[in-house]
């Protein structure tokens, strides 16, 4: 994944608007989480800030179509938290849309012109 | 003074309620959104976004409330505005003597009361004042057609009945109304709360909301006879 050793890129939003679910999903299969986890983990990867307002209702679709289950647990000093885990089916989307995804960014990079200077009409 | 947290909380309770999120998820939102804003120290709004949009985000387009929800909640709101109307009705025929008539205009009031009553309520909590004014404005106008209708069917369309007989229809219309009221209360509870919790917050609001308009109910009946009997005297 993506490290930053400085303050990351504005993204484009649009970007992100295609990827989060999918980057989400990932966080969340690395092992069960809560909402504001997820953000922190996002952030440190160089996603950017991704806010409460854009996470928790993604959160509550791939709930709802049964990507992850969802359990309330009480915090021993904290806040109670809901944890988040990926289950078979969001498991085998994860596996579905992550190869599409490679496949996706493969071609976009290969239709690029190379970075270096190409010497092309001034 | 509350807290920012607290006073965003509040206001988006009522942004859920108004968008027909159900009480034990709304009680959900409210947890994790407290839970990320004191691990994160974030402003709510920067956050979350202002509390209408945050609902409308979680709402998104899906049906939240279920066909026979509705139709249960339109059908209480029907059996309480004839029962108002047929109970204030008999009981003023009662004071100022005569007969009671039966006529179309409680049934039409009702039948508005069920299609528009969730909408104009929506509208009267607003704290827009667009849509504050939009609420009174229709309620007027509603108000003003069926006074219209009722002045242009006078004596016309109806039955002539005893007056009881409006005042015993009408509580029994409004017992029936508080008895599907008391089953349909859908509090906000804490996801964390034991199932025994959650009954008694069912029970406790339906008592609140049933005591709140039958205080109501009550009151306007009693205008409604106050100002027959006056009309009565002076006429």
């Amino acid at each position: 994944m993506y490290r930053m050793s400085a303050a990351p890129p504005a993204w484009p939003p649009q970007w992100l608007r295609g990827v989060l679910e999918l980057a989400v999903l990932a966080v969340v299969d690395r092992a069960e989480t809560y909402g504001y986890r997820i953000a922190a983990d996002l952030e440190e990867a160089g996603f950017g800030v991704v806010k409460g307002g854009t996470l928790y209702p993604l959160l509550a679709r791939l709930e709802e179509d049964g990507a992850v289950s969802a359990t309330w647990r009480a915090g021993e000093s904290g806040p109670g938290r809901k944890w988040y885990s990926t289950t078979p089916a969001g498991r085998a989307r994860l596996h579905d849309q992550g190869t599409a995804w490679r496949a996706f960014t493969r071609l976009t990079t290969d239709l690029l012109p190379d970075p270096a200077p190409t010497g092309g009409p001034s | 003074m509350t807290d920012p947290t607290a006073r965003y909380c509040n206001d988006l309770l009522v942004a859920l309620r108004m968008a027909d999120v159900p009480g034990p998820r709304i009680g959900e939102v409210l947890t994790e959104v407290r839970g990320h804003l004191a691990e994160s120290g974030e402003d709510p709004v920067e956050a979350f976004g202002a509390p209408e949009e945050y609902a409308a985000a979680l709402a998104g387009d899906r049906a939240l409330t279920a066909p026979a929800e509705r139709l249960r909640s339109g059908l209480t709101g029907a059996a309480f505005t004839l029962g108002g109307w047929w109970l204030a009705d008999g009981a003023t025929t009662l004071a100022t003597g005569g007969p009671a008539e039966l006529g179309p205009v409680p049934l039409v009031a009702a039948a508005l009361a069920a299609a528009a009553a969730p909408w104009a309520l929506e509208q009267l909590v607003s704290r827009s004042r667009a849509r504050l004014a939009r609420g009174v404005l229709a309620i007027a106008a509603a108000v003003a057609a069926l006074t219209a209708l009722g002045l242009l069917l006078n004596d016309r369309v109806g039955w002539a009945v005893p007056a009881p007989v409006p005042l015993v229809l009408g509580l029994a219309l409004l017992v029936l109304g508080s008895l599907a009221l008391r089953g349909s209360a859908d509090p906000v509870v804490d996801p964390f709360d034991p199932p025994a919790v959650v009954q008694a917050h069912r029970r406790r609001d339906g008592a609140l909301v049933n005591a709140v308009l039958w205080a109501w109910l009550l009151f306007l009946v009693a205008l409604a006879v106050g100002a027959a009997v006056l009309a009565d005297r002076l006429g």
